[in-house]
């Protein structure tokens, strides 16, 4: 129960705003917590990639779409002396991404920037003003899922390889990281962020599509270490659509030794 | 639309002309260069085929010595011909400062093999060879758009939908070994046939070889991002700090995997949430196993996630100071 009451006051502590007695409580907490040491790491990392991420040329539709959302916030929220996070804020909001987010105005405009690019980049969603936490919090998942995706464009591998580890934190990621890390695994040139996306969409691999792309996948890949990451997964995931890939692996000359044998065996688990 | 500045900095060349047994001269030149923002921490990426030392030191300037056996390293710079007007591309030795990058970028031939000697500041990133295509020549169908690769080594976006349509260059294969001691900054190593040795770094890491050996030994622990090490043939040895927090992912087809860490081995099914906490004293290497020959273990009580994979190597994971 402490470390809940604790985790309340992450988002002041890492904007700098607590009083030097709440900060040495949390500080004292943080070295004995484990847990919440690791949750407020994950917090600030998060914070430090939204303040990293580079903002993109608006375009003219992107704009009318993005004042069409504000004009329409704003006739909601006329007849309320106070902003709305700050409102959920007094009421005891106990998401901390959302308090993170209601600490202060320059996040708020960082968002809402991000989530009028998003919508100018055609990604649907909801034109009616959020109302409730549930809402908020899918909200933020959703900016989560920007950051994510933010990164997977990034020309440097190890920020690809940050946005694909951000990528499995996603609890129902959106269609646009999904492509993003299937157009990774098809195409990036760097092998180890091939490895990091089979390993991300192998939690996401529930979805028939994901899998039939896996299949096609296995049958493109040249790396050795990516095709027997995919074998892997695909008999785990005990997918029969596989077995012809695995087979033409199997019998291909140019196919590495070990990767023929991962086939074989591959094909045993699924018949 | 980059926009070259040219390198400017001391020049110095000192030829070393010596004759070795089989008769053959080998070449030897330095220069020194400065990043367009002597400031802020650089970058620099060597390309092309050869050995490459990378020595992180106290100052500001990148020292740059190139080996070369039989003839003289051909550069661009001193043709004379060219005086007056701007490098566009070419397969020769070139050296080339791009300041919105804050970057120096080495661009070696493929063909002949010029090993580089290189000094930098310590937070200096590195970017060494590039990976390889997940396929080669050919196209692929997403989502009713098209990836392509072309035969100069360009991939195409086109069409895919959430993905900007664009063009990225794949060129610059590195064949040779990797050698870095002492630097903090970020790195994205690959190499085709050597072995990737790394001394006292610290950074955030990234390395693929397909014929070498790996030996990377950490100055400290402490990383924010995921780090990824992968070998096709060759062992992975990485020796991190006994404090280091970490989650490691390790994955051996024909080798085996040791450590003197003591591990907290959990399951790893994807996601973060989906974690089993398991603890074991002993090391017990196939018992998690959605996955064979794949064990995923938290140390000093988990932290950033450390990568080690190879097909027909070992993995040691060992205790440092």
């Amino acid at each position: 129960m402490k470390c809940e009451r604790i985790r309340t006051s992450f988002p002041e502590y890492i904007g700098g705003s607590l009083n030097p007695e709440e900060r040495r409580c949390i500080e004292k907490h943080l070295s004995e917590c484990e847990k919440c040491a690791k949750e407020l790491a994950s917090m600030s990392e998060m914070w430090a990639e939204l303040g990293r991420i580079t903002p993109e040329e608006p375009s003219p539709s992107l704009r009318t779409a993005f004042y069409e959302k504000l004009e329409t916030w704003r006739a909601h929220t006329v007849d309320e002396s106070l902003a709305e996070p700050v409102r959920l804020k007094r009421s005891g909001m106990s998401n901390p991404f959302i308090r993170l987010l209601a600490v202060s105005r320059p996040v708020l405009a960082a968002a809402c920037l991000i989530l009028g690019v998003a919508a100018g980049m055609g990604i649907e969603r909801s034109a009616t003003p959020r109302r409730d936490v549930a809402e908020l919090r899918k909200e933020v998942t959703e900016l989560h899922g920007m950051v994510t995706a933010s990164l997977l464009n990034q020309s440097s591998a190890i920020e690809r390889l940050k946005g694909i580890a951000l990528s499995r934190q996603l609890k129902e990621p959106g269609d646009e990281v999904l492509s993003l890390l299937l157009l990774k695994l098809n195409s990036d040139s760097n092998v180890n962020v091939r490895l990091a996306a089979v390993g991300a969409l192998s939690g996401m691999s529930d979805l028939p599509w994901i899998r039939a792309e896996l299949v096609a996948s296995l049958s493109r890949e040249t790396s050795p270490l990516v095709q027997i990451a995919l074998i892997d997964l695909l008999a785990g995931l005990r997918e029969t659509r596989a077995v012809e890939v695995m087979r033409a692996l199997s019998l291909d000359t140019a196919t590495n030794e070990t990767v023929k044998k991962h086939a074989r065996w591959g094909i045993q688990q699924l018949l | 639309m980059k926009s070259y500045i040219r390198v400017f900095g001391i020049v110095s060349l000192i030829f070393l002309c010596t004759m070795n047994v089989r008769g053959e001269t080998t070449q030897t030149e330095t220069t020194n260069y400065t990043f367009a923002n002597p400031d802020k921490p650089g970058t620099v990426k060597i390309l092309g085929s050869g050995d490459v030392t990378v020595t992180g030191y106290n100052g500001s300037e990148v020292v740059v010595t190139t080996k070369s056996e039989g003839k003289t390293v051909q550069t661009s710079e001193n043709d004379e011909k060219a005086k007056g007007l701007k490098r566009i591309t070419g397969g020769q030795f070139h050296i080339e400062s791009v300041s919105e990058d804050n970057a120096l970028v080495i661009s070696r031939p493929l063909t002949d093999k010029i090993d580089v000697n290189v000094k930098v500041p310590f937070k200096t990133s590195l970017v060494i060879g590039t990976g390889s295509p997940a396929q080669g020549i050919g196209s692929a169908d997403m989502g009713g758009g098209k990836a392509t690769v072309s035969h100069t080594g360009v991939i195409e976006f086109k069409g895919i939908p959430f993905v900007p349509d664009m063009q990225i260059p794949v060129t610059g294969l590195l064949e040779g070994k990797i050698n870095v001691t002492n630097i903090s900054g970020d790195m994205d190593l690959n190499t085709i046939e050597g072995n990737i040795i790394l001394t006292d770094v610290s950074g955030d890491i990234t390395a693929h070889t397909i014929e070498g050996d790996m030996t990377i030994t950490f100055k400290n622990g402490g990383h924010t991002k995921p780090l990824y090490f992968s070998s096709i043939e060759g062992d992975i040895d990485v020796t991190l700090p006994s404090g280091t927090r970490a989650d490691l992912v390790m994955k051996t087809i024909d080798g085996d995997i040791y450590s003197d860490f003591n591990m907290d081995f959990y399951h790893e099914s994807g996601r973060k949430e989906d974690k089993q906490e398991h603890s074991t004293g002993s090391f017990n290497i196939g018992f998690i196993n959605l996955f064979p020959n794949s064990v995923t273990a938290h140390i000093n009580g988990g932290g950033s996630e450390i990568n080690l994979q190879t097909i027909e190597g070992n993995i040691y994971v060992r205790k440092g100071k």
